[in-house]
């Protein structure tokens, strides 16, 4: 996969496929994301401490919300960087997404401090996914 | 003394042979092939022999499941979940070193089983495929993707975490026979476990 954050090249790549028929899965999805983020609560408890076994569930559901985007979009993507670039050029660019959340699905994955904070990022996900269906 | 003209025959003889070869060993012999909607995807007879023209790049020919490009890292597709644990044992078999891993590490400075940052040179990259073949969380592959050409190297072809992290859905779909022994082992682990 060319490192490229243009997605107009990714999608010339075999990681971005257009596929109109994965806007069906998207309710899979959000559903998916919906138990994650359950799990996540219970896990994480009312006082949240920095966990990155927390940290790595808040990046689950944030990855299955930014699926769902995805995929209502009518594209299935299987390379991250191209996932990341579809968001922004989808979503971002056109005021449906903020920067903030897409550079906290990336910065999740490294799994430091700020578990907190991807809570949070991970419910606004969800609840931003969930405004897609409706 | 030999017959004068006879390496002409020796010549139409092998023109020949190979003209039956496309036939028999060439578009007959599709033994094992994966196929998606009456096209072949992957192939599993890497001795694919005979005179077939390909009109490349509007045609590609479908890649045998054992070619070796690149590494890729594996997520998985459900929850994008990254299987690689940084143990480092690719980066330490890599003959070319070519990969380079930072370990992530927790707030309180101890060290978790992900990578934060994963570097792979892919000009210096043999293709080799030892890190796949060492790799014990099948968190490494081979990617087929081979038109990688660029104009410069110092940004197009050193590749970061984010760019080298493909699905398990996209590994399975170009090493069908391979994703599928892979699974049979994670149920078989599984069913142990919760035996």
């Amino acid at each position: 996969m060319m490192p490229s954050a243009i997605f107009a090249e990714l999608r010339l790549g075999p990681c971005v496929i257009k596929d109109p028929d994965r806007r069906q899965s998207v309710s899979a999805d959000l559903a998916a994301a919906t138990a994650s983020l359950e799990a996540l609560k219970a896990k994480a408890g009312a006082e949240v401490k920095d966990d990155p076994a927390v940290t790595l569930m808040a990046y689950a559901v944030m990855y299955q919300s930014a699926r769902a985007f995805v995929h209502a979009a009518g594209y299935h993507i299987t390379n991250f960087r191209a996932l990341l670039s579809a968001l922004n050029e989808l979503y971002v660019k056109t005021g449906k997404l903020d920067t903030a959340l897409v550079e906290g699905l990336e910065k999740s994955q490294e799994v430091g401090s700020g578990t907190s904070t991807f809570i949070v990022q991970a419910e606004q996900w969800l609840n931003k996914a969930k405004e897609l269906t409706r | 003394m030999s017959l004068q003209g006879t390496f002409i025959l020796k010549g139409l003889a092998i023109t020949f042979k190979h003209f039956i070869r496309s036939y028999t060993k060439g578009f007959g012999h599709q033994a094992g092939n994966i196929k998606e909607n009456g096209h072949t995807v992957v192939r599993q007879d890497h001795t694919h022999q005979g005179m077939i023209t390909v009109q490349y790049p509007e045609e590609h020919l479908p890649q045998p499941e054992r070619l070796r490009v690149l590494p890729v890292l594996i997520y998985d597709e459900a929850d994008g979940n990254v299987r690689c644990t940084s143990c480092g044992i690719c980066a330490k078999v890599c003959p070319p070193q070519c990969i380079w891993i930072v370990q992530a590490k927790g707030p309180d400075g101890k060290v978790v089983t992900k990578p934060q940052e994963f570097f792979i040179d892919t000009d210096v990259c043999m293709n080799c495929g030892f890190c796949t073949e060492f790799c014990p969380f099948d968190a490494i592959k081979m990617d087929h993707h081979f038109e990688l050409s660029n104009y410069e190297r110092e940004k197009s072809h050193i590749y970061n975490l984010q760019d080298l992290l493909v699905s398990s859905e996209y590994h399975g779909k170009i090493h069908p026979l391979a994703w599928k022994a892979e699974e049979a082992k994670r149920a078989e682990k599984t069913a142990v476990k919760h035996a």
